[in-house]
């Protein structure tokens, strides 16, 4: 018999290497960082007709072609970080194979971020349609940093930082929606440099 | 100071495989044949004979089903499988306490 703490160690360590997706990129933070940052900066072009000037008017009234480039650009941002971070994860998981990425640790990661993800994308597709622009940054921020403090229990404990971030920039956009798209940007696109990089520092050496 | 020993080491637990299996579905309402051997790094063979020991305990239960023509065998513990992995746990712990 192995010496006792030897084995309770063991047998915390297999309970937590199967309950947690660890293969998920922690890097990837950087590259969807700044993809999001390039998001918000054409989005804020579309509304405001310009590079520097960043903040939401009380009343938003957007033409239909505006509202199709919007949806178009946050779409192609969030595929393109969903590719980045599923390509990063899966050279950082040993094998290439799709299969040792697709455990029951991931699929429950991936459950518990998708749900309240989907609910926040249905809310903010009512809101689109109700021409409630102003509180579309501060609804998806909250809905995204719930999902990733839930899918926290299942990946990196650090995530449920992010996850807690996002909510509270998500909060102060609701109080102050003219702050709207510069809190976006904190949210999807600096915190996650700076947890890309947080985790880079962690682990990855 | 500590009189009554507690727990009882369990040497269905003594193999490190067996002892992982039982750990994983304690956190686990279930898991699956292939994902074990993924995560244990063990030969079908290897894992099959330890999950039919742990079955023979009537520690564990097996499930097999189909996703679509592919089967599925996935294992949950038994009641009588927790309270012995639970003894199992409280005899180290109090292992732990004697050599303090």
């Amino acid at each position: 018999m192995k010496n006792p703490q030897q084995e309770l160690s063991e047998i915390k360590s297999i309970m937590e290497r199967s309950k947690r997706f660890l293969s998920l990129s922690g890097i990837a933070g950087i590259p969807v960082g700044i993809a999001a940052l390039l998001g918000m900066a054409l989005i804020n072009y579309t509304i405001n007709q310009s590079w520097k000037y960043w903040l939401l008017p009380d009343e938003i009234n957007l033409k239909n072609a505006q509202i199709l480039s919007i949806i178009l650009i946050a779409s192609i941002t969030f595929l393109t970080s969903a590719g980045i971070t599923w390509v990063l994860s899966q050279r950082k998981s040993q094998g290439i194979e799709i299969k040792k990425l697709w455990t029951p640790a991931s699929k429950k990661f991936i459950q518990s971020l998708t749900f309240p993800i989907l609910v926040g994308a249905a809310i903010c597709i009512i809101l689109v349609m109700d021409q409630t622009y102003q509180l579309l940054a501060g609804m998806s921020l909250s809905f995204y940093g719930l999902g990733m403090f839930q899918a926290s229990d299942y990946s990196f404990k650090e995530l449920r930082l992010l996850g807690i971030g996002c909510v509270l920039l998500g909060i102060l956009a609701l109080y102050l929606p003219s702050l709207g798209l510069i809190l976006w940007a904190v949210g999807f696109g600096v915190l996650h440099i700076i947890y890309g990089i947080l985790m880079h520092l962690k682990y990855d050496r | 100071m500590i009189d009554n020993p507690k727990g009882t080491y369990d040497k269905a637990f003594e193999n490190i495989v067996r002892l992982r299996v039982m750990s994983i579905l304690m956190v686990h309402e279930s898991y699956d044949f292939n994902s074990f051997k993924e995560l244990l790094e063990v030969t079908d063979g290897n894992l099959a004979s330890h999950l039919k020991y742990l079955e023979n305990q009537a520690y564990i239960q097996v499930d097999k089903s189909f996703v679509g023509r592919k089967p599925l065998t996935t294992y949950r513990k038994t009641q009588a499988g927790e309270n012995a992995f639970k003894n199992h746990l409280d005899y180290l712990e109090y292992l732990i306490l004697l050599n303090k």
